[in-house]
Parts: C-alpha cells; structure tokens; sequence
C-alpha cells in the first residue's frame, strides 16, 4: 500500500494518543499530517495540506455531534477525501446515519477491536460503508428483523387467507377511509354493505372467538398491524 | 223517606196504643170493623159501633181515626156532608196512619162524587193514588186489618170515580174504571164491594156490546145483586138493585126478552113481589119496595132517587099526576137536604127538575115546565166536566208556584254561584298577580337567598382551594425546574459515567494486543496505565461531584394512608384487564412512613412485572401485612417465577446483570426494575436509622408465581391521619153564521109556539149536520128541538135531543177558559218547566262557558301558576342539590359530580315544562324563564369555577405526576451513580497497580492475563451499572418549544442580575444583543439551566458580561463574552471537555448534547474562545 496523509481529530489528548499509537503499530503507510482537538485546528490543517483520509471524532469540546457538520463540509469541498468516523458514541445509531448521510465513508466505533488496519485500508481502497464489528452486529440485527417482519408479513397473508381485497381494504380502513370511500375505489368492486361483512368475516378471521366482541374497525386494524398484515410504515392509499 | 214516614207511622201507631191493653184494641178494631160492615146493611148499627169505637178510645189514639171515617161515612149517607167532611178532614190532618189517610181520601171522592165537586174528587183522587202507589212501593206487610182498608180503598176508589165519570157522560172511562174495580173484589172476600160492583155493572152504561146482550148481562148482574144483597142483609144494594131492575123491567120490549131468556130469575123476582107478569105490577112493586128499603135504611139520596124513579115509572105509563107527585117528592126530599147542608147534589136536582119539566110539559103547564127546564139547564151549567181540569189546574197552580220557587231559588244560586265566581275570579286573580309577583320577586325569596348564599359558599370554597391548588401548582413547578435542572445534572454524570467506556475499551484493545502478541510493551503498557489513571482521575471527579450534590435531594418522607397509592394502582386495573388478569387489590387503613412517590414507585414497578411476567388468565395481587413497627407490602403473581439461583441473586448481590434475571429468555429483563426497588430501599436505610426496618425481598418458585415485598416503617400516629377522613182561533163568527141563524130561526118557532115547525127544521137540521159544526149553537138547537119535543110530547124525540144536549152542553160547557187558562197554565208550567230547565241549561252552559272561557283557563292558568310555581321552586331545589353536591370540593368527587351533573336536564326539562304549559301569560312564563335564567347563571358560575377547579387539578396532578417522575428519576440516578461509584472504584486503581507492576515483574504475562481478566469484568460490571443509569437517561423530560432568544436571554439576566446583587451583594453590567424576531427550538427550562451554567464558573470574578444572539442559515449563535478575564489556552481547550474540571461545564454539555438529540438537527455547538482581555463561551441552537 502506498503511503497516504491522514489527519485525526479527536478532542482528547490520551486517546488521541491511542489513535496515533494505533497507526504507528498497525499502519505504517499513514502519515499523520496533523491532529487537531477542535473545528478550528482541523480546517486550519486543511488549510495547510489535504490529506487522504480524516480520522473524524464526532464529538469535539462541548459539542457531541459536530463531526458531522464538519464530515458534510469535508464532503462538499474534499470530494476525494476519505472520511472515516472513529467515534465513541456506541449506542446513538441516528447520529450513525446523519453521518454517513454526510458522507463519511465508514463508522469504527471506539469499542471491542477499536481501529483496525483493514478497516483503514477498505477506506483507502475506495470502499464504502466500512464498519467495525460492533456496528455491524446492529446492522445485521436490524437487517434479520427487517428480513422476519416483511416473511412474518406473508406468513401473515396465508395465515390469515388474506386476499388482496382484504389487505386493500384494511389499509384504507387503518388510512382512516369510510367503507363508502373504500367502496369508490377503482380497485375494489364491493359495495358499502359488502364491505361491511368483510369486515365481520375479517374480525372472525383475525380475532379468537372470546375475543371478537366489541370490535371495531379500529381495533381491526390495530390487529391486523400487530399480526404484520399491514406495514405501519408502508401505508398508502391506492392511487385513483 | 216513605220508610222513615212508616216507620214514624208505626211508631205513632205503637204510641196511640201503649196505655191500652192488647183487649181493648182488639175491642175497638171490633167495633170499626163492625161499623164497616154494616155500613150497605144499616147504617145506624154503623153509627153505633163508630160511636162504640170511639168512646173506647180517645181523641187521635187507636182506632179512633177509623171510627171517625166510619162516622163520617154515616154522615155522607145521611148527606150531612158538612160534618162528614169535618171529620175526614181531622182524619187527613192529624193521622200519621197513611190507611187511614186513604181510606179518609176515597171518603172524599164519594162525597165529591155526590156532591159533584170535580175539584176536590180529582184532587182527593190523586192523593189517594199517591198513598196506594206509596204503600205498593212499601213492601212491608199492612196486616190484615189494614191490607182490608187498602183492598177497599182500591175497589172503591175505582167504583167511585166510574160513578163519577159515568155521570160526566164518559162512558169509557167509567168502564175502565169499572173493570179496573174488577182486580179488588173478584176474591169476593169483600161481599160488600163484590155486590157494589155487581150493582155498578148492572145499574146500566157500563157494559159494552150488542144491546140485546147488554141488557141481558145488565140484568144477571142486577138480580145477582138483589140475590146476594137480600141473602146478606145489604138493605141498600138491595133497594139499588130493585130500582134498577124496575128501570129495566119498564121497557116492555126489554122485558119481554128479559122473560123469555132469564125466566128463572123472573119468575124469582114476580113470586118475590107477588106479581103474575113481568110487566109494570112488578116495576112498581120491586120500585114501592125500593123506597121502602131506602126510607128504612135512611138514605135520603137514594130515597129520593127511588121517588124519581117511580115518578118515571108512573111518566112512563102517562100518569103524570103521579109522576108528578113523585117527582115533586123527591124535590122535597132534596130540598130538605139542601137547607141542612152546604154541600148538597146538583146533578140530583138536575135530574128532577128536569124531570118536572117533562112532566109538568106533558100537563100542558109550559110555564112550570119551562121554569123547571131552566132550572135543570142552570144546573147543569154548574155542573162540569171539567173539574178534572180546574184539578189540574190547581195542581198546574202549584206545580207553577212550586216552580216558581225553584227558579227562585235557582236563581238565587245562580247569584249566589255568580257571586261566588266572582270572588273565586278575584281571588284567582288576586292569587295569579301575586303569583307573577313572586315570580318576579323571587330574587327576594327566601329560597333564591339561600341557593345564592349556597353559591357563594360553595365559590369561596372553591376559591379557597382553587387558590391552594395554583400554589400547589406553582411549587410543582418550582420543583420541576429544579429537578430537571437535577436531572440534566445527573444525565451529565452519567455521560461521565459514560466517558469511562472508551478509554476502558482502549485498555481492553492495547491489553488484548498484548496478550495476543504474547509480550508486554511498554509503550503500550505505559498508555494503559494512563488511560487507568484518567479513568480514576474521572472516578474523582464524580465522586467529587456526587459527593458535593450529596444531600441536595432528600427523601421526602411524609406519613400516608396505604389506600392512596392503591387507589392509584387501581387506575392501572385495564392494562391488566386487557391481558385477561385479575388485579387484587386490598383495602386498607394502614399508614406508613416513607416517601410516597418512591412507594408509589416501588409498587408500580413490581406490579408492572408482575403483570409482564405473568401469563394470560393469571391473578396479581397487592397485599399489605402489618407488623409490630413495619408495614410489608407485597406484590404476588401467578406467572412465571424465577428460579432459586435467581431469587438469592436478587436478594443478596449487590450487583448483577439484571438483564440476565428471568426463567426463560422471554421473561428476562426481570431484575432492572427491582434493582431500582432495591436501590430505593437502600436509600431509606442509609437516610435515617428510622428506617432500619426496611428491606426488599423475593420469594418465588418457577412456573408458579413470585412474591415481592419490601417493608417501610409503620406511621407513629394513626389518629392524626384518621382526622383526614363525610290538576186562537177568535171565537168571532161571522153574521153570516148557519148555525146561528137556523137557531134563531127554531127558536123563533118555539116562542112563538110553533113546536112542529120547529121540530120539523131542527130535525132536518141536525140529520144534515156535519162537522165542522159551531158545538154552541148545536147544543141550543138540541135544547130547542128538545124544547120543541117537549112541548109537542115526543117524548123519544126529547129523550134523544136533550141527552144530546146535555152530551154536547157537557162538552161545550167544557170551561174553555179554564182549559184555556190551564193551557196557559200548562204553557206556564211547561214554560216555568223550559224557564226552570232554560235557567238550569243556560245556568249549566254558563258555568261550562265560565269554566271553559275563564274558570278552566284560570283554574289551569292557577293551576299551571301553582305548577310552574312549584317547577321553578322544585328547580332551584333541584340546583340547590346540584349545588351541595359541590359543597364536597375533593377533586375525584368534583370530578364524579361534573361527570353526573344531570343540571342541563333539570334545566331543560323546567324549561319545556314551562314551554309546554301553553300559559298565555307571557310575562309569567317570562318571569319563571329569567329566574330559571338566573338560576342556571348562577349555577353555571359553579360550573365554571368547577371546570376551572379542575382543570387546575388536572394541571396538578400533570405537573404533580412530571414532578414525581422526575424525582423518582433522579433518585433512582443517583442509586445508580452511587452504586457505580462504590461497585467500580477499585478496578480502574487495581489496573494501574497491575501495570505498574508489570514494569517490573518477571512473569509479566500472568500479570498481562490478570489484567485482562480484570478489565473486562471491570467492564462487564461497569456496563451492568452504567445501563440501568442509561435506562433512566432514556426517559426523556425533554419538552422541545419554540422560543424567543431574546426574551430567554431576557428572563436569564433578570435573574442573574438579582441573584448577583443577592448572593454578592454586589452589581454586574450584562450587555444584551439579540434580535426580537430571533427564535430558537429548544427546552424552556433547560435553556435557562444552560445559560446558568455557561457563566457558573465565570461569575464570581466577572464584572461585565455581553450576551450575543445572532442569527445563522441553520441556527442561532450565541455568544457569552466574559470582558477583563482571560483564560489559558489549555483551559479554552479542556472546558468541556469530558474530562472537564467543571461540573457546570460537563452539565453545560449534557444540555447542549440534549438539544442535538432532540430538536431533529446534529451538530450544535459548544465551545470555548479565548481572547485577549476576554474569553468567550459559544453556543448554537436550532433557528426555529
């Protein structure tokens, strides 16, 4: 590998000396141009040299988070500089993604194997989306239970024998449509008075017997949330 | 009243009786029943035996009323008229007998009858009628004396008045009265009457039919008569029937036939009389033996009627000196009688006179016969067949008169009833004004006073409390300031906490390399030992730290009852019902000493997991036990328990992952919450030695349940918290009139002696004659032509002309006037009748038009005034009650009383009411409106101050309950923290110990290996411990608002400079510039805690502060300018840092990480600038 210039920013000074420890040991090609504790340092350094990897903390002097407003100007100005976050915060996963909305190339969270040479060199051979272990653990788990709902959600459709008038018309319901509106729609040949025995044969349907009484559209649909016929993030109307 | 009159009667009767012996009565009725008897067989033993009776008894006592009847009966014989009537009249006046009264009734008729006085014999007739048809409603047995004396009265009555309606010439009438007689003597036990109706029949004109059949049927009865009168003694039916038999017997033509068919009873009759035929011997002997019988019998009537009747006989055989004799006899007779007595008979004299004339005419004497003739047509001027009229019309008389009064009276009710109306009206109306007016009075009354006074009370109660409550409220949220402000003070420490991790984490990593490379270096060992020393040098700092907010949140230990915190648990009760469990709760009046929001905690927090970790169907249940100086309060469930190792772990360790607490991997997650209880617990016990009874257990077996409990000191006075608890035509003819000059023209012939010619046209006359014809010139044609007969000795021609006359004369002579006047009468008495019935209708349709055109509505207006009266009483009532529910201002009762207040219906219901009375007065119903509007005005105003009492509550208990919560939060923080503290404080300080150590160790490496060991359980037990603190952390207080920039700066100098001049007693220059229109998103309070905390650290030797707001694309700078202080460099650089020497610094942070997190934009910054007579702080916030 061919040597290139790093920049670290990190605020504080013992673990900044970890980092460069790290390189040191780890990845002799890079050569730390410079480290900065805090915004003004880093642009001066920039001002000075562009490196080809920033080492970014997210969270500088008082401010926890102003790494990505520093990772977005990085991005809009350096096109070509890599931008690895190298952060603390383990558990705040939206500022994961303001970040690499931001532009930054990879996230290595400052826990378990800290910052690996691979992982450095996966940013300097133009990859994206570099994590550490721990962060793909998350990845992974928010990967298997997006992957079980949406196989919950078919299984939920034969389970249930939901037909695609029933899931129309439970989405329209839970979209807060009347059954005459439901009724109106191009993609539904049923009447209001229908509907209204489609309702009562999906309460059958959806519900135990000593739990059918008293239920309403509302709680139909509530149900029909719970048992993943309907996507609570993925209701929209039919188009007319 | 005829029964009491009976029954007076009777006791009358018994009286009458009393001083005589039951001998001497039976004496008397002896003799009267005598004295009846013999009255047809002689009529002195009648005499004797009245006179016998009477001296027996005395004056109105027994029996005597019946010897006077029996007297008078003598005397209407002997047609002393006078006294008869005198006695009857004593009779009728003072007997209370009514058999007595009828008896002395149908005495009347027969004189009346006699004497021809129509008048008094209808009117005697009818009084009789009403006595019998009295006695036939009286169902009560006479006695046989008495039923003898009615049984007679009937008999009589009807053979009377057929006598007399036969003599009237009304032959019909006399019939049926005769047949009616027939009913009362066909039981013959009366011989008496039963010969007198026999006689009656046979005497002539009341048998109907064939005349050949008549005469023989007029006979049987005559000779049954005569038989039976002479069998019996009846010397006076006997003399009747004889001379009615020789009447009879004198018309050759009926005798022969009466010969030839009843020739038994003939040949009787002529050895009786010693006659060989049939023909007038045997008229004159059974008349000669008639006479002779009446003269002995001394019936001066009847004697000279015998004469009259040999005076025909010998007329009839053109003896008229011997008629005339007879005839004239009879006169005498009569006109002896007539100078005894007042009372005398008319239509007797009539009849001789009559008789006189005839004779005298057929002696050729025209003078005496047309004397006698006039005297006979006088007569019977007198006597009229209208005395049934002039009856009735006395009866009309009376009956008008008795109308008369009526109406009288009537009308005099009808005044009266007017009069009355009219006060009734005034009162009504009196009472309707004074109705209205206390209507509209009713501001004043007493009942409006008190709901007014109620009001007021009830409002200044509500007031009062309203007022306790904003205080209540206004403290809440000091409190919620300060515990927030608390509350980002611990979250900063938790960063703190958390600011361990990575530096931990990079021990971990150089460790591991270490290990892994098989080799210290030293380079690295020499870093791992400072990260060891920054971690104990950031452990100092928080310890520090807590141990200088140490105290600063206390306990707030007050004594409660039990059963609020259950009274809120229950609350809960649906989350449970939902997942199909039961929720036990107890009641109870226990009253423990601790902090009640912590309790609350505690509780709600082991019912929470009971109610996760327990299955569908499956019971939880609080209990509370009391102990001698403890109350044990335990949360128990049917779930699914935990195993043993678990329990000891939960009652013993001090720390272990809570996370891993729990039967199966869907019931972990049991220990975080009872960490916290745990943490609680420890509290009480390090706070006060009061609380040295305090502990937390668990008792459970897996798979059936767990029980936790925890114990807190029982309250030391009970009593004190027991106080705690309570609705006509013109009779005008015309000259020209036939009838008056054919009688003139007749009459003329008989003046002027004519007789023939007379005779001659009358007859033509009358044979053409049809009706209508004018009755009065008829009448005197007949007389005329009668006249004529007379003269000329046509004695058949007479006979028929002049019963033709006296028919007609009967009829015309009919008092037309008095038919008239009874007409009128009639007319009057019916008019009287309509005048009385018009009275009474147009009375009645003037009370029914009173009462429906005034009455009824004023009744109903009344009425409907007294109800509406009553509705609007019974409303303010009712808003009275309504309003003493509200005397009662606990909020769950205020709360339960708005849910229930039916007021509106009240109101409405009122209102409709009156609507629906239709009471055309509308200034009453507006009257009873505005007080209704008043009214539900007045209530409304408790409504309102309700509602806002309420709503007030509800603030409360939502600042009461974020104030709670942030308490408990900041308790369980600082549990965590100080846990943190005391579990992890000797690992960092070991760390360093072991590397050192290894600088000079030989075996390194066993060393390197206890290090790592070492760490990574420091981090295992530090990462337990730091996320049950993060779980805190994760219940955000953060309320995200749109915010002035310039009025938080504002608001923030304000209070710096106050607190300043109070604190320091000294001034400071605060520059601010900030735009108005300037706003920011961010936490209100927490922006406030921020600004405190910037200038913390500076304030105490600052003297000018410049405070900059400026705006940028994204947010808003601001900028705090310390002037004539500088700072170092390496100060600027490590002020918020997380190794910041600074607390407010390190808070300052947390807020600043706070508003990233939360107001949806990274990247706020916060940091320090240096200067070089200054420094600067700089912070931004989201631009709104």
């Amino acid at each position: 590998m061919e040597p290139f210039k790093v920049i670290i920013v990190e605020d504080v000074k013992l673990e900044l000396k970890g980092t460069e420890q790290i390189f040191r040991a780890d990845i002799p090609e890079a050569e730390i141009i410079g480290t900065a504790q805090n915004e003004g340092e880093f642009w001066k350094l920039m001002r000075q040299d562009v490196p080809d990897l920033v080492l970014l903390d997210l969270g500088l002097g008082g401010s926890t988070t102003v790494g990505v407003d520093i990772c977005r100007q990085i991005r809009s100005r350096y096109t070509a500089v890599k931008i690895l976050i190298f952060t603390g915060e383990v558990l705040n996963e939206r500022l994961w993604v303001e970040v690499l909305n931001a532009g930054a190339d990879g996230i290595i969270l400052k826990t378990g194997n800290l910052l690996q040479r691979d992982d450095v060199m996966l940013v300097m051979h133009g990859r994206h989306y570099v994590f550490n272990e721990p962060i793909l653990e998350k990845i992974i788990g928010r990967f298997k239970k997006l992957v079980n709902s949406e196989s919950d959600k078919s299984d939920a459709m034969i389970e249930y024998e939901i037909d695609e008038y029933d899931e129309r018309f439970l989405r329209h319901l839970a979209l807060g449509y009347t059954k005459d509106m439901i009724a109106s729609l191009r993609k539904m040949p049923f009447g209001a008075k229908s509907l209204e025995k489609r309702q009562a044969d999906l309460i059958s349907r959806l519900f135990p017997a000593s739990e059918r009484t008293g239920v309403n559209a509302t709680r139909l649909v509530t149900r029909a949330c719970q048992l993943h016929i309907l996507d609570v993030n993925h209701l929209v109307a039919d188009e007319d | 009243m005829k029964r009491i009159a009976s029954l007076i009667a009777v006791f009358f009767a018994l009286v009458a009786c009393s001083p005589h012996g039951e001998e001497q009565r039976m004496e008397i009725d002896k003799c009267n029943e005598r004295s009846y008897h013999d009255r047809y067989i002689n009529i002195d033993s009648t005499l004797f035996y009245a006179t016998r009776a009477e001296e027996l008894t005395s004056k109105g006592r027994y029996g005597w009323y019946e010897a006077q009847i029996n007297r008078a009966y003598v005397d209407y014989q002997r047609m002393d008229f006078d006294a008869a009537l005198e006695r009857l009249a004593q009779v009728t006046r003072s007997s209370r007998n009514q058999f007595h009264q009828l008896s002395a009734h149908v005495l009347y008729m027969k004189i009346a009858q006699r004497v021809g006085d129509g008048e008094t014999f209808f009117h005697h007739r009818s009084r009789a009628q009403k006595i019998l048809a009295r006695i036939g409603e009286n169902h009560e047995e006479p006695g046989e004396h008495y039923a003898q004396m009615v049984t007679y009265a009937q008999s009589e009555l009807h053979i009377v008045s057929s006598t007399y309606y036969y003599y009237l010439g009304l032959d019909s009438a006399a019939v049926r009265e005769i047949n009616e007689a027939y009913d009362y003597v066909r039981d013959r036990h009366d011989t008496a009457q039963w010969i007198n109706y026999n006689y009656m029949l046979g005497s002539g004109g009341l048998i109907l039919g064939a005349p050949e059949d008549v005469v023989m049927r007029e006979f049987d009865h005559l000779f049954l008569t005569y038989t039976l009168a002479t069998n019996r003694g009846y010397r006076y039916f006997e003399a009747n029937a004889l001379q009615s038999l020789a009447v009879l017997l004198s018309d050759s033509t009926r005798s022969a036939d009466i010969a030839l068919q009843r020739a038994a009873s003939c040949s009787f009759l002529s050895t009786q009389f010693a006659c060989e035929d049939y023909g007038d011997s045997l008229c004159f002997a059974m008349a000669r033996r008639a006479v002779t019988l009446f003269e002995e019998y001394k019936d001066l009537y009847q004697t000279a009627c015998a004469y009259r009747t040999m005076g025909e006989l010998y007329f009839a055989h053109a003896d008229y000196l011997d008629a005339l004799e007879a005839f004239q006899h009879a006169l005498s007779l009569v006109e002896n009688q007539r100078k005894r007595s007042r009372q005398t008979v008319n239509p007797w004299i009539a009849g001789i006179r009559e008789k006189l004339s005839m004779t005298y005419s057929a002696l050729g004497d025209k003078m005496r016969s047309d004397q006698n003739r006039n005297i006979y047509l006088d007569l019977l001027d007198q006597y009229r067949q209208n005395y049934e009229s002039e009856n009735r019309l006395r009866e009309l008389k009376h009956e008008v008169a008795s109308i008369r009064v009526k109406t009288a009276v009537l009308f005099g009710l009808i005044v009266l009833t007017l009069l009355l109306a009219y006060v009734f009206v005034r009162r009504m109306n009196r009472r309707a004004q004074q109705s209205a007016q206390r209507l509209t009075d009713f501001r004043a009354s007493a009942h409006f006073q008190t709901l007014t006074s109620e009001v007021a009370d009830v409002r200044k109660q509500l007031a009062e409390d309203t007022e306790y409550y904003r205080d209540t409220l206004q403290v809440s949220r000091m409190h919620i300031e300060r515990y927030k402000a608390g509350n980002v003070e611990r979250r900063a420490k938790v960063s703190l906490v958390y600011s361990i991790i990575p530096y931990l984490d990079r021990m971990l990593a150089e460790v591991r390399k270490m290990v892994d490379s098989g080799r210290p270096d030293e380079e690295r060992l020499q870093y791992v030992g400072e990260l060891a020393e920054e971690i104990m040098h950031i452990n100092d700092a928080l310890t520090d730290w807590i141990k200088m907010t140490q105290g600063q949140l206390t306990l707030h230990v007050t004594t409660f009852s039990l059963q609020e915190i259950i009274d809120v648990i229950a609350l809960s009760r649906p989350t449970f019902e939902q997942k199909h469990l039961t929720l036990q709760l107890p009641v109870t009046d226990v009253q423990v000493k601790a902090d009640k929001a912590l309790t609350l905690f505690m509780i709600n927090t082991l019912a929470d997991n009971a109610r996760k970790f327990t299955p569908e169907h499956g019971m939880v249940s609080i209990g509370v036990e009391r102990a001698e100086d403890y109350v044990e309060i335990s949360v128990s469930d049917t779930g699914v328990g935990l195993s043993e190792h678990d329990c000891s772990v939960l009652n013993d360790s001090k720390v272990y992952d809570a996370s891993s607490i729990g039967a199966s991997a869907s019931s972990k997650g049991f220990g975080f919450g009872i960490m916290n209880c745990k943490g609680i617990i420890q509290k009480y016990r390090k706070t006060s030695q009061r609380f040295a009874v305090c502990q937390f257990g668990v008792s459970s077996t897996l798979g059936q349940g767990s029980r936790f409990w925890f114990r807190l000191p029982k309250a030391l006075s009970v009593l004190l918290a027991l106080l705690c608890l309570s609705v006509a035509p013109s009779k005008s003819f015309a000259k020209s009139n036939p009838f008056e000059a054919m009688y003139d023209s007749i009459y003329a012939a008989n003046v002027e002696g004519r007789h023939a010619q007379s005779l001659e046209m009358g007859i033509e006359f009358v044979r053409h004659l049809q009706p209508p014809y004018d009755t009065a010139y008829v009448v005197l044609i007949h007389n005329e032509i009668a006249v004529a007969a007379l003269a000329m000795g046509d004695w058949p021609t007479y006979r028929r002309n002049n019963d033709e006359c006296v028919r007609l004369h009967k009829l015309f002579t009919q008092d037309k006037s008095i038919e008239a006047y009874c007409e009128r009468m009639q007319e009057l008495q019916s008019n009287g009748i309509q005048v009385y019935v018009m009275l009474i209708i147009v009375s009645l349709i003037a009370l029914v038009l009173f009462y429906l055109l005034y009455l009824r509505k004023g009744l109903r207006s009344d009425r409907l005034y007294s109800q509406l009266f009553t509705a609007v009483t019974s409303y303010i009532e009712s808003a009275r009650n309504h309003v003493a529910q509200y005397g009662d201002t606990s909020p769950a009762h205020l709360q339960q009383t708005v849910e229930a207040d039916d007021f509106i219906v009240a109101t409405e219901a009122c209102r409709s009411s009156i609507a629906s009375s239709g009471i055309g007065n509308h200034t009453m119903t507006r009257s009873a409106n505005l007080v209704i509007d008043e009214v539900e005005t007045l209530y409304q105003t408790i409504q309102h101050d309700v509602q806002q009492f309420l709503t007030l509550d509800e603030q409360c208990h939502k600042v009461s309950f974020e104030e709670d919560r942030l308490y408990v939060m900041n308790q369980i923080m600082d549990n965590c923290l100080s846990t943190i503290k005391h579990e992890t404080m000797y690992y960092p300080a070991r760390a360093k110990q072991l590397v050192d150590n290894m600088h000079d160790s030989e075996a390194p490496m066993g060393q390197m290996h206890e290090l790592l060991d070492l760490l990574q359980y420091y981090r295992e037990v530090y990462m337990l411990l730091y996320h049950q603190a993060d779980r805190q952390v994760e219940q955000y207080s953060f309320r995200r608002q749109t915010l002035s920039a310039r009025e938080a700066l504002e608001t923030f100098v304000s209070e710096l400079t106050e607190s300043v001049r109070r604190q320091q007693k000294r001034d400071i220059t605060l520059r601010l510039v900030a735009d108005e229109a300037l706003r920011v998103v961010a936490d209100k309070e927490l922006l406030q805690t921020l600004l405190h905390a910037l200038v913390a650290d500076g304030l105490p030797n600052v003297e000018s502060v410049s405070i900059l707001a400026q705006a940028q694309p994204t947010d808003v700078l601001f900028r705090i300018t310390f002037h004539g202080i500088t700072k170092s460099d390496e100060e600027i650089e490590r002020m918020f840092s997380p190794d910041s020497p600074s607390v407010h610094c390190l808070i300052a942070r947390q807020i600043i990480k706070e508003h990233d997190a939360h107001c949806g934009m990274p990247g706020l910054r916060l940091h320090a600038e240096g200067g070089d007579a200054d420094y600067s702080i700089v912070f931004t916030l989201k631009r709104a």
